[in-house]
Order: C-alpha cells, then sequence, then structure tokens
C-alpha cells in the first residue's frame, strides 16, 4: 500500500511538475544574474579540510544571445596578480600584464583546486545541453540537509561547455540549485559540486558559495564564495582579446 | 598484509562522505579584502652555475604599475661586475574616443599565437634583460620600442596601427648605452617600423588575424589563426616577405657571407603549434617551426657543410649569438616542446621544456620546479642541458649544464 501511495504521488508529481527545460531555465536565473554585473570571487582550496591555497578574483560578466561572456582577473595571489582571463563562448585568452603575453587557453585548465577557469564563468545550462527530467529524488544539499529535488540529467549539445554529461538536482520548492555531478565523455565523474549560502543578491535569492569535490578523491575540496556583486555597465568591446592589455579596473 | 589493510585505510578515506569535512571548511572564513599598493615591487636573486665561466650571481629589482592612464616598468640588474637601470616599458594611453585607444611610449608589442616562436612578432628589439639563451625567455624580457599605436574596436573587428621609428644615436650616450642608465633606444629602434593589424573574433571556434607590417626595406604579410575543440588547440602562425636573405644582414667574415646569394626571395617562416591539457590539468605545447631564412636547398646544404668547418667555429659561435639577439632562429627546422603541471604537490608546479634542431640532432632542454613559500616568496629551480656535437646548433654553446637557482620577493 505505501508503495503504491508512493508511486501515485510521484505520478502526481511528474505530471504536474514543469518540463526539464522550465526547470533548468528558471535555476539558470537564480544562479546568475541577468543583467551584466561585476563580482569579487573567492576560491579556497583544501585537502582533507585543511586549507592549502587561495585566490581572490574580480569577475566582470554580461549576457549576450543568452550565453555570458566573462573577464577573470587575479588580484591574488602577488605573483598571479593581474593576468586576465576572458571568455567569449568557446573562445579563452590568458592575458600576463608582467610578460605581455596572450594565449589562448583551454576551458578545463585549472584555475585553483578542482575548479577550472571555466568554472567561475557564468553559463546557463539551459542554453548548452539537451536536458532530460528523471524524476524527483531526495538528496543531502551542501548543509546536510534533505531536498526534494528535480533530478535533471544533461548532455551537451554544444561545444561551448566543458563538461559533456551533468546531472543536476534543482529543488521542487523554489527551482534553486542544490548539487550537480560532472562528467567526462567517458561517463567518469570529475566533480561534484554543492549550491550553498542562499541569500538576496540583486533583488533575487542567489547561492553566493559553490562547494566543489573532487570525483575521485573527496578529501579534496574547493570553495567558491562570491561577493560585491552590482550590476555594472559593460561595454561590449570589453570582450575582446585585443582589449585585455588596456584593461584597467574601473 | 600490511600493504592490504593500508591500501583499504586509503580507500576508506577516499570514499568517505564529501560532506564529513563541511564543519571544518565553514569555519574557514576568507577575507575578499584587496591589499593596494602603491607599486609592485618585486625583488629576485638568481644564481647560475655552469662549467665554463665563475658562478653568475644577480640582482633584479622591479618596479611596475598600470594605471588607466600610464604603464611603467622599471628594472634595475646587478651583477658582480655590471649594474645597469633600465627602462622595459614606460608609455601614456589614452581615448580619441569610446572604441578608440592610443598608446605613446616605450611599449614591448608583442604578436603571434605560438608560444616557443613567433613569426609575426616583428617588434623584436635586440636587447633583452635576462641570460638566458632560451628565446621565450628573451622575448618576454626585452627592452620595448619608443612607437605611437592606435587601436579601433569595430563590432568583431579589431584595427590597428602602430609606427616606431628609426633612432640614431651615438654609442655610450645617455639614449644608447651609458654604462648605468642607457635606454638602448638603437637597439629597441633600430629601423623604421610600422604595422596595420587586423583581427576578426566573428567566427565561432576560431581565432582569426592578418598583419601587413613594414620593416625599413622589406615588407612582410603575416597571419595567425587557431581552432579551438575540447581541451584541444591548434594553431598556424606565419610570416612571408621578399627580402635578402637573413645572412646578407649579419656582421660576419665576407668569406662566408659571400658564398650565399644577395638576390631578394621570398622568406617564410610558420610555426604549427597543438595545446591539449590533459584531465589532471598538465597542458602541453609542441610546435613545429620552419625557416626558409631565404635560402634555397643548395644554399642549405652549404650552411651546413659550414657548419662542420672547424674553420668558421669561431665565426658560426659569433652568428648564432646574432640571431639570438635579434630573437629570431637559425635553423630551417625546429622543434619546441613545453608542458607545464600546477600543483603537482601543494604549492609546487613543475615544467619541461625542449628546443630540438631535428637536422643536427642537437637539444636544449630544461627541467623547472616553481615553489611558492607563501603569497609573498617564491622559489625556481631550473636545469638546463645542452646536447649535440660540438658543431650542431645547441652542442655548440659553452656549457653542456647550467643550474639555476632563483628566489623571488613580491612585496
Amino acid at each position: 500500500m505505501k508503495i503504491l501511495t508512493t508511486l501515485l504521488t510521484t505520478a502526481t508529481l511528474l505530471l504536474a511538475s514543469p518540463t526539464a527545460n522550465e526547470i533548468v531555465q528558471k535555476s539558470d536565473k537564480i544562479r546568475n544574474p541577468s543583467s551584466s554585473f561585476y563580482q569579487k570571487g573567492l576560491i579556497t582550496e583544501y585537502k582533507r579540510a585543511k586549507k592549502i591555497d587561495s585566490m581572490l578574483i574580480s569577475i566582470y560578466s554580461k549576457e549576450s544571445d543568452g550565453q555570458f561572456k566573462t573577464i577573470v582577473r587575479i588580484l591574488k595571489p602577488k605573483k598571479d596578480k593581474d593576468k586576465l582571463i576572458l571568455r567569449d563562448g568557446n573562445s579563452m585568452w590568458l592575458y600576463d600584464p608582467n610578460s605581455k603575453a596572450l594565449a589562448q587557453m583551454s576551458p578545463q585548465q585549472r584555475l585553483m583546486g578542482q575548479s577550472s577557469s571555466a568554472d567561475v564563468m557564468s553559463a546557463n545550462f539551459a542554453k548548452d545541453y539537451k536536458l532530460k527530467l528523471e524524476g524527483t529524488e531526495h538528496i543531502k544539499d551542501g548543509s546536510k540537509k534533505q531536498r526534494e529535488c528535480y533530478k535533471i540529467s544533461m548532455e551537451a549539445i554544444s561545444d561551448d561547455v566543458s563538461y559533456p554529461f551533468v546531472e543536476y538536482w534543482v529543488d521542487v520548492e523554489n527551482f534553486y540549485p542544490i548539487s550537480a555531478k560532472f562528467y567526462s565523455a567517458n561517463r567518469d565523474l570529475l566533480k561534484k559540486s554543492y549550491y550553498r549560502k542562499f541569500k538576496e543578491v540583486l533583488g533575487q535569492i542567489r547561492p553566493t558559495q559553490v562547494l566543489i569535490f573532487d570525483g575521485v578523491d573527496t578529501s579534496k575540496a574547493t570553495k567558491m564564495e562570491f561577493a560585491d556583486t552590482k550590476n555594472k555597465e559593460l561595454p561590449d568591446f570589453w570582450f575582446n582579446k585585443e582589449y585585455l592589455s588596456k584593461f584597467t579596473e574601473e | 598484509m600490511r600493504f592490504l589493510w593500508l591500501l583499504l585505510l586509503v580507500s576508506i578515506m577516499i570514499r568517505a562522505d564529501e560532506l564529513d569535512f563541511l564543519d571544518e571548511i565553514d569555519s574557514d572564513v576568507g577575507s575578499f579584502e584587496e591589499k593596494k599598493s602603491a607599486v609592485d615591487a618585486r625583488v629576485k636573486l638568481s644564481f647560475l652555475k655552469n662549467e665554463s665561466s665563475d658562478d653568475d650571481k644577480i640582482f633584479y629589482l622591479r618596479l611596475a604599475k598600470q594605471e588607466k592612464n600610464y604603464l611603467y616598468d622599471v628594472r634595475f640588474i646587478a651583477d658582480e661586475d655590471t649594474q645597469s637601470f633600465n627602462i622595459k616599458e614606460l608609455y601614456y594611453k589614452g581615448n580619441f574616443a569610446e572604441k578608440s585607444f592610443y598608446e605613446v611610449g616605450r611599449i614591448n608589442i608583442k604578436e603571434g599565437v605560438s608560444r616557443g616562436y613567433n613569426p609575426t612578432d616583428y617588434f623584436k628589439g635586440t636587447h633583452s634583460l635576462t641570460l638566458s639563451n632560451d628565446p621565450k625567455e628573451r622575448k618576454e624580457n626585452r627592452l620595448g620600442s619608443l612607437l605611437f599605436s592606435q587601436t579601433l574596436f569595430l563590432d568583431k573587428w579589431t584595427l590597428k596601427a602602430i609606427y616606431s621609428p628609426k633612432i640614431s644615436v651615438s654609442k655610450n650616450t645617455l639614449l644608447s648605452d651609458a654604462k648605468y642608465i642607457g635606454l638602448h633606444l638603437d637597439e629597441s629602434n633600430y629601423h623604421d617600423r610600422a604595422s596595420l593589424y587586423v583581427d576578426y573574433s566573428g567566427f565561432e571556434d576560431v581565432s582569426s588575424s592578418v598583419i601587413l607590417h613594414y620593416n625599413e626595406d622589406d615588407l612582410n604579410f603575416g597571419f595567425n589563426l587557431s581552432y579551438i575543440y575540447d581541451s584541444w588547440i591548434v594553431y598556424l602562425e606565419n610570416s612571408l616577405k621578399y627580402a635578402k636573405n637573413e645572412i646578407s644582414k649579419l656582421e660576419i667574415n665576407p668569406a662566408i657571407r659571400d658564398q650565399f646569394s644577395s638576390n631578394k626571395k621570398y622568406i617564410d617562416q610558420a610555426t604549427l603549434g597543438i595545446n591539449y591539457t590533459s584531465a589532471s590539468n598538465i597542458v602541453t605545447t609542441v610546435e613545429y617551426i620552419f625557416n626558409s631564412g631565404g635560402l634555397d636547398d643548395d644554399d642549405w646544404d652549404r650552411w651546413f657543410e659550414l657548419g662542420k668547418n672547424p674553420l668558421y667555429a669561431r665565426e658560426l659561435g659569433s652568428i648564432r649569438e646574432q640571431i639570438a639577439k635579434k630573437e629570431s632562429i637559425q635553423s630551417r627546422q625546429s622543434l619546441f616542446v613545453l608542458s607545464r603541471a600546477s600543483d603537482v604537490m601543494t604549492n609546487l608546479d613543475a615544467s619541461v621544456l625542449a628546443w630540438v634542431n631535428p637536422y643536427d640532432g642537437s637539444s636544449l632542454s630544461q627541467v623547472g620546479l616553481e615553489y611558492s613559500y607563501h603569497d609573498n616568496l617564491q622559489t625556481n629551480l631550473f636545469l638546463r642541458n645542452y646536447r649535440g656535437k660540438t658543431d650542431s646548433e645547441y652542442g655548440s654553446a659553452l656549457n653542456d649544464y647550467e643550474v639555476l637557482i632563483e628566489a623571488e620577493y613580491l612585496f
């Protein structure tokens, strides 16, 4: 009887639930502000909860045709200070003001710990992936609390993404992003992330922290925290690799 | 048995629930505070040890600052014999309009997508602030040229025009090579040079640019193309000009120079490269570099034969030095490999670099370890090996081995 009730509840929920696309679109709007914005990011790497390294960055991001263009400027550590990373679509460039070198880089290249350069860039999952709603599940969120979530399977349809396959959990109640697992083309688990510390940012409750664990050695963790988020007018020509040598924080 | 227990223990530790460490991670509160300093100052001590000469101990002081309207990068270098103050870059920047930028002053302009050798890097100087024989290192530490540059951004297009005048100055003056504060303008501005650069970023996954460069008596046409797919980047950088061969421009024994035609020919230089980022974050670059040098097959055979003649051994050493100073390449074909792994251990980066001359089989290889003690102190260890016959490109170097130890403090 209990099984029948559960099945009926699940079936009712699925029939009444929004589509995978609607869920991910709503969740995308919570993860990223839709306007152009500035924020600071603090990335801290841990091994068995012991702090190993940290990096402070400033992020300039702008939505264009449903996808984000982003400039990241490294503020700390000192040896990397003022290096700039630009992402526009699949094109990613690193500019080093010390050597004046401008080099193309892969979005998979790690920035620090488990976080790749692409991870700190804003992204719209709904645009880049073929989505499938797998149903609902109760999972532990990033505060170890049980939450009922939509489970979405995502398969890349765009070359612009760093992970070919993703499993994504979105809160049934409010469409908050809760957790994601990122897989390689061979379906090996690369990393698992938790979206945490929800606060009001630019008129919307959004996660201000992402905790990323290595797919194999889960004692390796990287915490990405975001603060000082504000709307900022960002001209299109800033997101041109030739502008990086002229970029100064304003 | 003990090994099995250890394996089991490690396996359990690895497979522990990732959220087990949550409380400790949450208790670590980081700071978003950015300490702004009036100037970016670094002090570096280098210790170079090799077989042929006394150990070199070099002190570097770098002061730099980038602001909205200006940039400066000045360096003081001292070893046991010489001390010099160098203005590597100093320029003013401004706008004529919102998308139109100009820069004027001493600027280190660098073009090209390649990592090892850049055929389209036209604003090479002949004065570098490093002792390294690695062309990549020389390129990153050269003095900028005195120039005016104007850049215009138009949607997906970028247009850039650069003019750098020839500056003739007498020796032993402040503007040339005065002992302590020579500006070396005769070396950074040794020719009248101008470039017109067009970049287009409208193709998905492809980056492209073309450059027309005038250099006193020859006109160069260059282009850069790069394509990204997943973790791979493939690129081609090419420069073509109709000019006299490079040998005719060197200060060498006429007996050597006269063996080669001084007629103008097409000179092509190209770098074809591939870059791969592995899942374990090792970034590897392999480049094949071709240099026609304005020589035909017979000329190249003659050039290689000269290399085998012991009578010209000293002369060839001087030629190699001149070519290295010009940041050019002396071989018809070269291979460049660079592999870099970040955080191989906590705060430790490792790199392997190699330049190979496939014709004579000689090579320069380098293993590097870079360790950050904390945010301010970085130490580097580089081991270099020159391998090849004594008449070969890299085998003719004065040393087989070199050890470079550096300690850099960032204020």
